[in-house]
């Protein structure tokens, strides 16, 4: 098994005349919190992209736990993709019931106890949920899922205070399991997300402009969002 | 690692994926929208009542009402584009997509789903038509074993040759759903005209196709003995064509995806 | 400052430092004043995690290092908690106090401040600790008082900077000092 639970080599990819990724090389270790930071349009979504082989590079290598991304390894990724939605009618139990069937390695168990952490209403339809809720029930749906690795894009976008809070508490109480996974997560609620983090790579226009362990960068830089505001500027 | 392995050769069961797609979904509520479905089963059945009572006075040309079902090859088309756009138009394309099922499987379905659809259209468009030929030949005082043969076997015939032709619409609402996604959009206008050349094909061609021509003098139900060797290649190749847009649809997805 | 709480505990982490210091020191702390009682449970690394919405590789290692200073000890099967000997504590409690107040007499000295100036400070501050409600604010003492007084000591006006500088441990020691 590959120690790394991504790596990237001179990785570019773009579309029509932007570069969305430019010779990125990459390596993430396993079992860890890696926040991919950086402002719109640097490249994290693309890059969460290529992990799940949705889209391809047009140079570079990249792996996932070893192998070449595809639906192969989707098997063992649990992908919250950035501006998803939910299959409107289902219920928290439709929506439970699809994953035992469709998303390997989906944990009933887990799933309940996420539910209930997340305070999830069980009879009402996706399409009727309010953004918080929806937002946690697609969430409950990559955490109840015990893969090596977890990509969240954006998780935390357009939802009320209380709905982030519960999320982030979601997440934490993932990592606590034993078989921890690897989680890479982009947001721009930097300022709750940031002490989940454990490692940071931060992306501008589609360059990795300084990535490493997070307690070393608070020590060396300060606080992720102060970096992200001084690399931005 | 134990689980790591039976993660990797975890497997979805096909026709799950299938039944998942054949369930129509769309976001927001055609609720409020429901009363309107009355306006037009009313409007219908008022039209199907004065039609019947024309009709009916002339109860040789009924069967001739069965041509109207070859306007579902359409409706087929639309139920292919729906099965893939929605994906899109749900904000579920990312779910979708990344299932660890290969692309190949994920429009395979999709175009099974839509042929599922379309033949659940099919059933209930067949029953109405019935009940619409039995009701205009009561009303006309025609229902005799005659008749009744000529209006059925027509049917029959005109579903028949529905069938074998629907395979096509439903591949290629699925192909269209797909390439409107993607980077190779450019490129409808060329479906549209490649579209076009196969239609003006298959139409020219109706004359010889085995319709009811002879529908009257067969007995009840025998019209496949109707079909020449010649159709039945013409329909293989259609299929054919349906089975390479679907798999040119996995291409797509796989390689031209704009995202 | 972020302050959140785990039970009767409270805790305020600042974003632009490494978090495991923060959390094991302000462990230590609670475990030093005894709010932490001898031989009480801690919450576990996921509890403390989840309630501090913090990662928990950062919790444990904050909780290895109160082992190995031996303030708490695990249970197999039970969990952690602080240690049962208040001979440790005191131990503990005494060596920081020591090394705190190396560190603040030689920030002092090496500002040029001498030992009188020094009494007087502390003096003055204790004042206004005990006039204030609230004796933590004792630490902002000094740095109120300080151009007020020693006008024998050699460069007055740099005991000022020497009380601002934005280092943690001074202020860590603004904690420890009661």
């Amino acid at each position: 098994m590959s120690e790394m639970a991504v790596s990237l080599h001179h990785v570019t990819k773009s579309y029509g005349r932007k570069q969305a990724l430019a010779d990125v090389s990459l390596a993430i270790p396993r079992g860890r919190v890696v926040g991919i930071l950086g402002p719109n349009g640097a490249g994290k979504s693309t890059l969460f992209r290529i992990l799940t082989g949705l889209v391809r590079p047009e140079a570079g290598e990249v792996r996932v736990l070893g192998e070449s991304p595809g639906w192969r390894t989707n098997r063992q990724v649990a992908y919250l993709p950035d501006r998803a939605r939910w299959y409107p009618d289902h219920t928290v139990a439709d929506a439970l019931r699809w994953a035992e069937t469709f998303l390997p390695g989906f944990h009933l168990d887990t799933a309940h106890r996420l539910a209930a952490l997340l305070r999830m209403d069980e009879h009402v339809r996706a399409g009727q949920m309010s953004r918080g809720q929806e937002a946690r029930l697609m969430l409950l749906m990559c955490l109840a899922r015990r893969v090596p690795l977890v990509v969240l894009d954006e998780p935390l976008a357009g939802i009320d205070a209380p709905s982030r809070a519960r999320i982030l508490e979601g997440i934490v109480s993932v990592l606590s399991e034993e078989e921890r996974p690897t989680v890479l997560l982009s947001t721009h609620e930097l300022y709750e997300a940031e002490p989940l983090l454990d490692y940071a790579v931060f992306l501008t226009g589609g360059r990795v402009v300084l990535a490493g362990d997070a307690e070393t960068l608070r020590r060396q830089h300060g606080s992720m969002r102060h970096i992200l505001e001084t690399l931005v500027t | 690692m134990d689980t790591t392995s039976s993660l990797a050769l975890a497997r979805i069961p096909f026709w799950a994926l299938v039944k998942h797609d054949f369930k129509r979904r769309k976001r927001g509520g055609l609720r409020a929208y429901r009363g309107w479905w009355w306006v037009y089963a009313l409007g219908v059945c008022a039209a199907l009542l004065v039609l019947s009572a024309r009709v009916g006075q002339a109860a040789e040309n009924l069967r001739f009402a069965w041509f109207a079902v070859f306007g579902l090859l359409f409706l087929s088309f639309g139920l292919g584009i729906g099965c893939t756009a929605n994906e899109w138009r749900n904000g579920t394309v990312g779910w979708w997509l990344t299932l660890p099922v290969s692309r190949g499987r994920l429009v395979l379905s999709k175009w099974v789903a839509t042929l599922l659809r379309t033949l659940w259209v099919y059933t209930r468009v067949f029953l109405l038509m019935a009940g619409f030929g039995l009701y205009s030949l009561a009303v006309a005082g025609q229902l005799h074993y005659h008749t009744l043969v000529a209006f059925f076997n027509t049917g029959v015939g005109a579903y028949t040759l529905l069938l074998a032709l629907t395979p096509l619409p439903a591949a290629l609402g699925v192909f269209y759903g797909v390439l409107m996604q993607s980077r190779l959009r450019p490129a409808v206008p060329l479906v549209w005209l490649a579209f076009g050349l196969v239609w003006w094909q298959v139409s020219t061609r109706g004359n010889h196709l085995p319709v009811a021509s002879h529908a009257r003098v067969s007995p009840l139900f025998q019209v496949w003995s109707l079909w020449s060797w010649h159709q039945v290649e013409a329909v293989l190749a259609m299929w054919l064509l349906a089975v390479g847009l679907v798999l040119g649809a996995a291409v797509v997805l796989d390689r031209y995806l704009a995202l | 400052m972020e302050e959140r709480r785990v039970g009767a505990l409270t805790f305020h982490l600042d974003w632009s430092q490494p978090l495991y210091e923060q959390i094991m020191q302000q462990m230590r702390q609670a475990i030093a004043k005894g709010e932490l009682g001898p031989g009480e449970k801690i919450p576990s690394v996921r509890e403390m995690a989840q309630s501090l919405r913090v990662n928990p590789n950062t919790v444990s290692h904050a909780y290895q290092q109160l082992e190995r200073d031996g303030l708490t000890e695990t249970r197999r099967g039970q969990g952690t908690f602080i240690t049962t000997s208040a001979a440790t504590i005191q131990r503990f409690r005494q060596d920081m106090a020591q090394r705190l107040t190396r560190e603040f007499l030689q920030q002092m000295f090496a500002y040029g401040l001498s030992w009188p100036d020094i009494v007087q400070l502390l003096e003055a501050a204790q004042s206004m600790a005990d006039g204030s409600p609230d004796g933590t604010q004792a630490r902002d003492a000094p740095r109120n008082d300080a151009p007020a007084v020693s006008p024998s000591a050699a460069p007055p006006a740099a005991a000022v900077p020497a009380c601002e500088e934005p280092s943690p441990k001074p202020r860590r020691g603004g904690h420890e000092h009661e």
